[in-house]
């Protein structure tokens, strides 16, 4: 079970995400991540503070989205990794891939 | 006298959970009760059990787009067995043979552009778990795969 909200903050999209970043929630998480690119959503920030769960196919979600806004400038930024969540990005090399901070007001 | 004394404690049998799961995608939605089950009975920490769920879903989502790959009909059945100081896991399906463990690890170095996704969820099973193995017998995938549990590796 996972819970999307967004909101818009200056030129940023806080992405509030809270629960299990799964196979099966992933899929529903990518059909609305590649709709906020197509409305012209360049620069998203992810908040993972009440994420307590993320798969490979969760990780997958992420990869797409920040190739796709890669070739337009934009970027996904992430922040309130709990710690057994940062493990699963430390071990998959994606916490090389990403900017990470503690809170969301890291990037304003 | 020789005989040994009572220092070797006779062992405790392990508690068994099992969960069977019809070979589709949502279906492993069902995953995630399984092992809060367990660990709220066991007594896991939220890192054990986060482990351990996402080994089970790599494992079942992998088995079901590689071994019914087709579609159709099938089944998971995943048994647990848990002690104290370890758990073992078998995972057995009735889908066309698939190794997961053939699959070449990921470069976890490689830049965003060229970074594959495939892979990853067998990388997660070599980090997270101490030994894994796969057998094919009498038309069925099994996977077998055990954790240690010590304060010193989990805490």
């Amino acid at each position: 079970m996972l819970l999307v909200s967004t909101a818009k903050r200056e030129t940023l999209l806080i992405v509030t995400l809270e629960g299990r970043i799964d196979a099966v929630s992933a899929k529903d998480l990518e059909r609305q991540g590649l709709q906020w690119i197509e409305r012209g959503e360049k620069q998203l920030v992810c908040d993972f503070a009440a994420v307590n769960y993320i798969s490979s196919a969760g990780l997958r979600v992420f990869l797409v989205l920040a190739k796709k806004l890669r070739a337009v400038q934009g970027a996904v930024r992430l922040c309130g990794l709990r710690p057994e969540i940062r493990e699963v990005f430390e071990i998959s090399g994606f916490s090389q891939l990403f900017a990470i901070a503690d809170t969301v007001e890291a990037y304003f | 006298m020789n005989a040994p004394k009572e220092s070797a404690a006779p062992r405790r049998r392990p508690t068994v959970y099992r969960l069977e799961l019809p070979a589709k995608l949502e279906a492993t939605e069902a995953l995630a009760d399984f092992v809060d089950a367990c660990a709220q009975a066991q007594g896991w920490d939220g890192g054990v059990a986060m482990k351990i769920g996402l080994v089970l879903e790599e494992l079942a989502v992998n088995a079901i787009a590689y071994g019914f790959a087709d579609g159709r009909e099938g089944h998971l059945r995943i048994v647990l067995e848990a002690e104290p100081e370890a758990v073992d896991i078998a995972i057995e399906d009735d889908g066309d043979p698939f190794d997961p463990f053939s699959i070449d690890a990921p470069d976890v170095a490689e830049a965003l552009e060229s970074r594959p996704v495939g892979g990853l969820g067998v990388h997660f099973v070599r980090s997270f778990m101490d030994a894994w193995s796969y057998a094919r017998r009498d038309g069925h995938n099994r996977i077998s795969l055990s954790k240690r549990l010590t304060a010193a590796r989990d805490a």
